[in-house]
């Protein structure tokens, strides 16, 4: 429920509140890109998460302050991977399930292409990176779930852009090695 | 020393994390003395950080990939089994390869008997039939007797104790043969060279009758020392069930649909496989591998069409292929080609089997005789036949070349015969036969494979017509890139179905591909543009999405008007699209109306007869009914499906969901036994139309259901939730995952009603999760803020019998601010949230308040006769009581009981035994 918040206490309950309710318009957003973009899907996850930061503001009568639009923004982050995750499992799961025609070049398949924009795969990675670098995994989340640039992340994480480069190339080599 | 970075210790991270920032600094010559010269406490760190610092070069050098991707290509796959699981004989070691068939693991013998690593093929449980089982044995026996230096031997298949069928074949190290000729720019003589291996492993294969049916460039690899290696020998044949049809549909099906390139066209069209089909094959891979390329275009693929030849003969000429190669000496493969090869590859790539070599053996022996200089056989026999049919196939290609010269002795005059001919050959293919012939092939493959749309009763892992519908039209550009107007043709019938399908992105491309094309064709302004816009809008609102449409709608209206269409069906369809952005049953209903009853004027008056019509008239009956009209509705709809029934095109599928629809009507109009009829027929027919799980039948189960449940049958409502809510749960049947299923949207409602059911008795704690599940599912067939509206409320009535009253009361409170913020306040489902929320602030909160919602309640319903308003009846009759006011007390619960009398619709008739309680108790409370 909205609409009972004001700027200076939009923080904590009210503001989780808030997120609650705006997560299945997120969800419902991502779901309905995807559906509409077919079958290799790039998702755009920055330009839904702008939409439903927008809505958030038409819903609430005042603009969210500095921190509580960075909490947003880490916050919708984390609800965009768990979305997307979600689909690339149901996907999975869809795929496995269909009546798939017969092939025999199992042993030959072309060498794979890189996985690291697989959401499922960047997800157990980002796991296993949680739990030794948090903060390198805040800035994979936001980059690559989120759909933020290294500007806005620097700014929400009270980062310089450079740290944050920085960050990305190493969550990446981290990732890389904690799933080899 | 740590050899992998997830094994190492928690408390060496944070040591791993500094030095490895350190050595990131520094320049690439640099890193390698500073780890030599690491001090010896952190010396063991050397080389995790000596392989992350190449990885982070890599990662630098690769652009990043900022955002997911959902893969459809099994790349991304995580691996069905694992590392160290052990599957009959074997013990799996790393993954090889996977594909739609299963995986392919590296694997040792764990008696270790053998010390050699096999390739352990697992196919899908599921692709095995029963019979296929019993042969796996059999047919082993015979491939393991293969044996010979060109073939990757099978060693042993069998079937673990789980049910899993393996198959473990030598291992192979090497590259497919294309790649491996392509990167070594092999001159001619040693690419044949290279295929008469292949082509004497093919024959020893032949002389134990073993068929290899699959033979392609993935499927022969060559070593890094020259030798070629045939993988999945007879492979296909161990799979596939040849005794009966289940199976051989699948290889038959697959051959046209995955791998078709290579596949003879007796294979193609499920003919006989014999030696002869793998001759064609090898035709192929050998064109492949002289001219960089398969032959032609792929004309197997519309099989019936006319005898058209699928041969070398469909490209312009051979030394143009030399030429455009360009990867061998060009001049010599020209040379080579118009030659012997040429004759060599159009004898292997004859369609009909007995023109071509009748035994590998004899095609390896032209090869080896062209490279010796001596005479062919293929020469002898079609050198006639094949010149005619050259000349005949390359008349504009042959006149090209020869243009110049014959031009300077007769003039204009052939070069004006040339155009004419040339415009005739393009007029031909553009002509309403040729495109009825493609159209109709196009139908034969889609509707040929499994008979009829509705594939319910399909063979076991059989393709389905949507499968081959989606393989089809992603080629349509490539097979039918000359002729444009079957294209159009191709993607209306691709709209249609893939919309009958429910397939709601294909249905989108298949319309902006249509549009585009029609547009090219025929200009922006054909009417066709309308009704593609028209049907995308109401794809959008299928999917929930209640404004993508409008501006396509908008679009629509200016081209109705510009092109004269007022008044005429395109409009009432246009109409209708209108109509459904309004929902009547949550939103004002007599807008919905408005457009619908003015369509169905324009039906009545102009196309009484038109089959567009069930749609808007679906529409209009369920609009009627949220404007409380429910005897028009019934009416509507009874007449809708008794006009369906007589049109020669019937749509089952619309009878099936208008019988539910009507159904509800039925219901709400008290009509006990009509309502159930409804439910049960419907439900039959959606089953039979679409089947199990989908949001129509599981909406006619639960009504069947809480039916059962009002009429106090509780032992079989039990029974029926019980079991529908198991099929529901199942894991999805691979056989039938093709159908459309439930959206996810008939599975929360069918949970509420489950839930509701249990709550009614008095199981709440059982009640709680399915409640929970259905609150969590966006239901998208209403406006956002409805979504999970009910699915709340009635979580909120189990938390309430709980006793957990303070998250009850979050619940209500969410539910009747959903409706609140609607501003829809008079629809029963607002004022159902907003009695419920009035009851709780009445046991719970401020009476005040609790009064004021109650009598919202009762202003909203406006006279009508709900359940709803004699509950908001008995609660101001209990806040009266809690004044001390017995007498009005009594006199507002009497009046709720006789609201409740008046009731039309169907309803929960524990609401009337509540009702009662209540009011005995408030009889038995003493007079103050």
């Amino acid at each position: 429920m909205t609409g009972h918040s004001t700027t200076d206490s939009i923080e904590g309950e009210s503001l989780s509140s808030l997120w609650q309710h705006l997560y299945p318009d997120l969800k419902a957003l991502a779901r309905s890109r995807l559906r509409r973009a077919g079958e290799f899907t790039l998702l755009d996850t920055t330009a839904l998460v702008n939409q439903s930061y927008l809505k958030l503001m038409a819903n609430g009568p005042e603009q969210l302050d500095g921190k509580a639009r960075r909490q947003f923004f880490c916050y919708a982050s984390s609800v965009m991977r768990s979305v997307i995750v979600d689909l690339a499992r149901e996907r999975l799961t869809e795929r496995r399930g269909s009546g798939e025609v017969l092939r025999l070049e199992m042993l030959v398949e072309e060498p794979g292409a890189p996985v690291d924009d697989d959401p499922l795969i960047v997800d157990n990675a980002l796991t296993a990176l949680r739990a030794r670098e948090p903060r390198l995994a805040q800035v994979v989340e936001m980059r690559f779930f989120g759909g933020f640039s290294e500007a806005e992340i620097a700014e929400a994480l009270g980062l310089t852009e450079r740290t944050v480069r920085r960050d990305w190339e190493k969550a990446r080599t981290l990732m890389r090695l904690l799933l080899a | 020393m740590t050899a992998s970075l997830s094994d190492l210790p928690a408390e060496r991270w944070q040591t791993f994390s500094t030095l490895l920032d350190e050595v990131l600094d520094l320049p690439a010559e640099a890193r390698e003395p500073w780890l030599r010269q690491l001090p010896d406490e952190h010396a063991d760190l050397a080389p995790l950080l000596r392989t992350a610092a190449l990885a982070h070069a890599e990662v630098k050098a690769r652009p990043p990939a900022d955002q997911p991707r959902l893969r459809e290509s099994p790349t991304g796959d995580p691996w069905t089994f694992s590392a160290t699981r052990r599957i009959g004989p074997y013990e799996l070691l790393t993954p090889l390869g996977q594909g739609g068939m299963g995986e392919v693991w590296s694997a040792r013998r764990i008696d270790g008997t053998l010390n050699r690593d096999v390739a352990l093929k697992l196919p899908h449980t599921w692709l095995l039939t029963a019979g296929a089982r019993l042969r796996l044995n059999r047919e082993r026996d015979i491939l393991a007797g293969l044996s010979h230096p060109n073939v990757a031997q099978l060693y042993d298949a069998g079937i673990a104790d789980d049910g899993q069928p393996w198959m473990a074949l030598e291992k192979v190290d090497g590259q497919r043969i294309d790649a491996w000729c392509r990167e070594r720019r092999l001159p001619v003589a040693a690419r044949l060279q290279l295929f008469l291996q292949v082509l004497d492993a093919v024959s020893a294969a032949h002389a134990r009758l073993i068929v290899h049916r699959d033979l392609k460039p993935s499927n022969i690899l060559v070593t890094d020392d020259g030798r070629a290696k045939l993988l999945d020998f007879g492979i296909a044949k161990l799979i596939d069930d040849d005794g009966r049809g289940d199976l051989t549909e699948i290889t038959r099906l697959a051959g046209r649909s995955a791998t078709p390139e290579y596949a003879a066209p007796e294979q193609l069209a499920g003919g006989t496989v014999t030696a002869a089909t793998d001759v064609y094959s090898l035709g192929v891979v050998l064109h492949e591998l002289l001219c960089g390329r398969r032959p032609g275009a792929p004309r197997g693929r519309t099989a019936g069409a006319d005898e058209g030849e699928r041969g070398l003969a469909s490209n312009l000429t051979i030394s143009g292929f030399a030429r455009e190669v360009g990867e061998v000496d060009a001049k010599a493969l020209g040379r080579a080609l118009k030659g012997d090869l040429d004759a060599i590859l159009a004898k292997a790539l004859s369609r009909r089997p007995e023109a071509r070599y009748n035994s590998v053996e004899r095609m390896a022996d032209d090869l080896r005789r062209h490279l010796a200089h001596q005479p062919i056989e293929a020469r002898h026999i079609t050198r006639v036949e094949r010149g005619l049919k050259f000349v005949r196939r390359h008349r504009l290609a042959i006149a090209s070349a020869t243009l110049l010269s014959l031009s300077i002795a007769v003039g204009g005059a052939v070069s004006l015969w040339q155009a004419q001919r040339a415009k005739q050959a393009a007029s031909l293919a553009m002509s309403e036969a040729g495109r009825a012939n493609a159209t109709r092939d196009f139908l034969l493959k889609v509707l040929g494979a499994s008979g009829r749309l509705v594939a319910s009763d399909r063979p076991a892992g059989s393709i389905t017509a949507r499968e081959m519908l989606d393989l089809i039209v992603d080629d349509l550009d490539g097979e039918l890139k000359q002729q444009p107007e079957t294209r159009l043709e191709l993607l209306e019938l691709a709209r249609k179905l893939f919309r009958q399908w429910h397939d709601l992105p294909r249905v989108e491309q298949a319309n902006q591909r249509y549009r585009a094309l029609v547009a090219e064709l025929h200009g922006g302004g054909d009417p066709r543009i309308v009704d593609s816009l028209i049907e995308q809008a109401n794809v959008y609102i299928e999917y929930g999405d209640f404004s993508s449409g409008l501006p396509l709608l908008d679009q629509a209206a200016s081209l109705i008007r510009s092109q004269g269409l007022t008044g005429s069906p395109v409009e009432a369809q246009w109409l209708a699209a209108m109509a459904r952005h309004y929902p009547a049953d949550t939103g004002d209903a007599k807008r919905a109306l408005g457009y619908l009853q003015q369509a169905a004027g324009i039906y009545a008056n102009r196309a009484p007869q038109d089959s567009s019509q069930r749609w808007p008239r679906f529409y209009l009956a369920q609009a009627l009914a949220a404007d409380g009209q429910l005897a028009e509705a019934r009416r509507t709809a009874l007449e809708s499906i008794a006009m369906e029934q007589t049109w020669p095109v019937r749509n089952d599928w619309f009878i099936a969901w208008q019988t539910v629809e009507l159904a509800h009507y039925e219901r709400r109009l008290g009509h006990r036994d009509a309502a159930r009829k409804a439910y049960e027929d419907g439900e039959k027919m959606v089953l039979a139309t679409f089947g199990r799980t989908v949001d129509t039948q599981l909406e006619a189960v639960l009504w069947r259901a809480t039916l059962m449940h009002w009429a106090g049958d509780d032992a079989n409502a039990e029974a029926l939730f019980a079991k529908e809510n198991e099929l529901l749960e199942a894991p999805p049947d691979p056989d039938s995952s093709n159908e459309p299923t439930s959206s996810g949207e008939g599975g929360a409602w069918f949970r509420l009603a489950y839930g509701r059911f249990l709550l009614d008795r008095g199981r709440a704690a059982a009640a709680l999760p399915l409640l929970q599940r259905a609150s969590t599912v966006a239901i998208t067939s209403k406006p956002v803020e409805l979504r999970q509206a009910d699915a709340v409320l009635a979580l909120g009535e189990a938390l309430a019998a709980l006793g957990r009253d303070g998250e009850a009361g979050q619940q209500f409170a969410a539910a009747h601010e959903a409706y609140r913020k609607l501003g829809r306040p008079g629809i029963e489902a607002a004022l159902d949230a907003r009695v419920r929320w009035a009851q709780h602030l009445a046991e719970h909160g401020d009476q005040s308040l609790a009064r004021a919602e109650f009598a919202a309640v009762m202003l909203h319903a406006d006279g009508r006769a709900l359940p709803t308003v004699a509950e908001a009846q008995m609660g101001l009759a209990e806040l009266d009581a809690k004044k001390n006011d017995k007498a009005a007390a009594l006199a507002q619960a009497e009046q709720a009981l006789r609201t409740l009398d008046q009731v039309q619709a169907l309803y929960n008739p524990q609401i009337r035994v509540g009702l009662q309680t209540r009011l005995e108790r408030l009889k038995a409370t003493p007079a103050r």
